[in-house]
């Protein structure tokens, strides 16, 4: 038998599924498909809106809020644990909690995530040169600044996605040719920004290389999906769970959960044929909030859990569910809804009893208080430091 | 006054009728494109998202396919497997490949990929000639040249005699044996366990004796995969057919049906009703019944009903020891969505540490990559995979499906072997003559 099944492969899942098997848990991941991380930028999120110390504004946050309920240190810790899993992987996540980094984004705008990936982290400096390659629709250099220059486009029969360009960079003569177009139009820039592109196998090397070709520092801008930096940690996340027998099944459904004297058991996947049950001491919920498919939604304003059938804390009014403005800075309500949970991570009902012994929720499937940080604003931080206190929980049995 | 029609009553789709509409939860994430192996390798290739949900919008069964470019699918059924959303990337390719197929015409090549059952057995007597010649440069070159199957591909042996002959023998002897009332078990060995690979059937039918089973080996057909894979369901049903009227019976009775080839089971598990549209009793029946023979073992082991008296690797395998063995999970295996019971399985001998590789596609998707025109790109997929087992240094890899095992062995160097041959070795079981 399993010690922990983990439903969800998204940020919540797959960093909760490295850190039990550091704590020596057998662990199976089992999702639906890809989670958010190869279409999200690939930086972590902690308090986007927060200027300043993040640590202190994480203490001052309500009570029910995830990371109040993870409790601030242990936060700060599952971060801790987050930054030394991306060095073991060769992907070092760089920042810290004293404040958030400043980074431009695709549409010229400053984007704040806490800690971010290798590829983002060179410094704009005064004048960055926005590069952009002829053509190619999934990046536009001119809206995000005013210094542009244009690059060749790979000759190729069909549009290429962000990640058949990375694979490109991987090459150092593909590397070499752009640089000498860059190099040709540098012209006093302090530094050259690219689309999320440069190196799917190894982006650490292909960007230290590519700068030192063209001679100026070099940052990475988020694309339109699929997220390069997003997919380089997937892919190695998942190598770095299979090489330590976690058994990742990705691709069928979490049909139900199985519940027995108040206890989760385990889980029936609808798999090929016939259902197929997986049996765990612990099982933990990372499946996500209404985009993600943790959470389903009706047009009659019914919000309902489908695994365990969790109760959901929502406004029924679907009238209330959104913003007048479609890119309000607090987001929509909807984005708030999702289960309730005590500071064990453990699913509660509305009355605050258990829902279930031996489960547990983590990510985006939890609830957030309306006083608190939009969501949008925590994204990937509270999946981490959700999931670290749920696996953390889960192991005590 | 004008009679208002009567609203027609719409009935909910069959799964296979289903399929085509599931393009509607296609939100172009590009999740599919970026985790599909071929698109990873050829720039000819538009990716998953654009020949599956994209052009599907413009396929109409009288017209002429949008374009040609879905060809390059291998089927292998990633793309599913990853879409967050629940479009059925994979199926929606495979049944517009096969209107793609019907419109081109016969095609000899893939007439004779796909019927390796037949001449798997017209050439069981001819095996050392047949053997000698598929081994000579020439002939593989003429072979690619007139007929468009690679000369690099890695065709396998005949054995000589079948699992089935053998069978039948072994039989015969046990006449006498008497009626048991140990708990029975169908064996389905599937056409390259019977022609070129029957020691994997010995062993499959071992392994469960020594557990307790009587094992039957019925008439049984042809799981009709290649058929479907080459886009002709007209005789891949045949086959479904002739396979719901041999096993059928036995599955409604309770009788598990075990099988040791991963891609054949997942056809008479899901393919027959989910891609052929044969939804009937018999379909049904097998759809329940049938078993990858690691997911039957840990189903027993689960039960308590495993014999676990396996050796430790030291034992059998000393150079094993200590190290990582590398295991090859196909696509045709995650598609079941059973987990991994081959790992599972494997963990239960002290000392053997199985490793699943990060790789989604060997590269050989059934026949694909015998086909000449798409051979560097069965190749180029399974490159890092193959590095991966090269840099291993062990010269051992385990996969559940054959033409996978021919493939990485050809392309590493490395013995490749079925789960079933290690857990017999564990058991101490050797195949018998």
């Amino acid at each position: 038998m399993d010690d922990l099944i983990i439903v969800g492969a998204g940020w919540a899942g797959l960093t909760g599924a490295a850190y039990a098997l550091e704590r020596g848990a057998k662990t199976r991941l089992i999702a639906q498909g890809i989670g958010s991380l190869v279409v999200l930028p690939g930086w972590i999120s902690v308090l986007d809106s927060t200027p300043g110390d993040l640590l202190a504004a994480l203490r001052a946050l309500p009570p029910d809020h995830p990371y109040a309920l993870v409790g601030a240190e242990t936060t700060s810790a599952a971060f801790e644990f987050f930054r030394a899993l991306t060095a073991k992987i060769d992907l070092p996540y760089e920042g810290n909690l004293a404040a958030n980094r400043r980074l431009p984004n695709a549409l010229g705008a400053w984007a704040t995530p806490a800690f971010t990936p290798p590829g983002y982290s060179a410094e704009a400096g005064a004048a960055p040169l926005f590069v952009g390659f002829k053509g190619w629709r999934d990046y536009y250099p001119a809206l995000s600044g005013g210094r542009i220059a244009w690059i060749e486009m790979p000759d190729r029969p069909w549009d290429a996605s962000p990640t058949d360009l990375a694979r490109r960079f991987d090459d150092p003569a593909f590397r070499e040719k752009v640089a000498a177009q860059v190099r040709s139009q540098a012209d006093g820039a302090t530094s050259a920004g690219f689309p999320a592109v440069i190196g799917l196998e190894d982006p650490a090397a292909a960007v230290r290389d590519l700068s030192a070709r063209i001679g100026l520092p070099v940052f990475e801008i988020p694309t339109l999906p699929p997220s390069v930096p997003g997919t380089r940690l997937f892919n190695r996340l998942r190598r770095y769970l299979l090489d330590h027998r976690v058994r990742v099944q990705i691709g069928h459904p979490v049909a139900r959960g199985i519940i027995e004297d108040g206890r989760a058991v385990g889980v029936e996947v609808a798999a090929a044929g016939k259902p197929q049950l997986f049996r765990a001491r612990a099982i933990l919920l990372a499946t996500g909030g209404l985009y993600g498919g943790g959470l389903f939604s009706d047009d009659r304003g019914r919000i309902w859990e489908p695994i365990f059938g969790l109760p959901v804390k929502y406004n029924p009014d679907r009238s209330q569910w959104f913003s007048g403005e479609l890119l309000d800075a607090r987001g929509h309500a909807v984005h708030y809804f999702g289960v309730r949970a005590n500071t064990h991570m453990q699913p509660l009902n509305a009355d605050g009893s258990l829902a279930a012994a031996g489960l547990y929720v983590a990510g985006h499937i939890l609830a957030h208080p309306e006083a608190g940080p939009s969501p949008l604003d925590t994204a990937e931080g509270v999946a981490i430091a959700t999931a670290y206190r749920a696996v953390d929980e889960a192991l005590k049995g | 006054m004008e009679q208002l029609r009567e609203p027609t009553l719409t009935l909910p789709l069959a799964y296979h009728e289903d399929t085509p509409f599931t393009a509607d939860h296609c939100l172009k994430c590009n999740i599919c494109t970026q985790a599909c192996p071929v698109a990873a390798v050829t720039p000819l290739f538009p990716g998953p998202k654009a020949v599956g949900p994209q052009a599907q919008r413009f396929r109409d069964k009288d017209l002429p396919s949008p374009d040609s470019s879905l060809d390059l699918c291998s089927s292998c059924g990633i793309c599913t497997l990853v879409c967050p959303h629940g479009v059925r990337v994979m199926e929606i390719n495979t049944q517009a490949k096969a209107r793609l197929a019907e419109r081109k015409g016969f095609n000899l090549r893939n007439w004779l990929l796909s019927h390796n059952a037949w001449w798997g057995l017209l050439g069981t007597p001819f095996a050392p000639i047949l053997n000698w010649m598929f081994g000579l440069a020439p002939f593989r070159y003429a072979l690619e040249k007139t007929m468009g199957m690679s000369r690099r591909a890695a065709f396998p042996k005949w054995a000589g005699y079948t699992f089935r002959g053998w069978w039948r023998r072994r039989e015969r002897k046990r006449l006498n044996a008497g009626v048991t009332d140990s708990p029975t078990v169908v064996y389905y060995h599937g056409c390259s366990t019977n022609s070129y690979e029957p020691r994997i059937g010995k062993l499959a039918v071992q392994v469960l004796e020594h557990n307790g089973f009587r094992v039957i080996v019925p008439d049984q057909a042809c799981c009709g995969l290649p058929m479907q894979s080459n886009g002709d369901f007209a005789e891949a049903r045949r086959f479904a057919r002739k396979n719901g009227r041999a096993l059928a019976d036995y599955a409604r009775q309770g009788i598990p049906i075990v099988g040791t080839s991963g891609s054949c089971i997942m056809a008479l598990k899901s393919d027959y009703q989910h891609i052929l549209g044969m939804e009937d009793e018999d379909t049904k029946a097998l759809a329940g019944g049938v078993y990858d023979i690691s997911e039957f073992l840990y189903l027993l082991y689960a039960q308590g009903r495993l014999k676990t008296d396996f050796r430790p690797v030291e034992a059998f395998a000393p150079e094993l020891a200590g190290k990582h063995v590398p295991y090859h999970a196909p696509c045709q295996l995650k598609a079941h969505g059973m987990g991994r019971p081959a790992l599972d399985v494997l963990d239960l001998i002290p000392g053997l540490c199985a490793v699943e590789m990060d790789a989604e596609c060997c590269g050989i998707a059934g026949t694909y990559g015998y086909k000449a025109e798409k051979r560097q790109i069965a190749e180029d997929v399974g490159a890092p995979l193959f590095r991966r087992i090269r840099e291993s240094g062990l010269k051992l890899a385990i996969c559940d499906t054959e033409t996978c095992r021919w493939h990485i062995a050809q392309m590493t160097g490395a013995h490749l072997v079925h789960p079933i041959e290690i857990i017999a070795q564990a058991y101490g079981i050797t195949p018998e003559p």
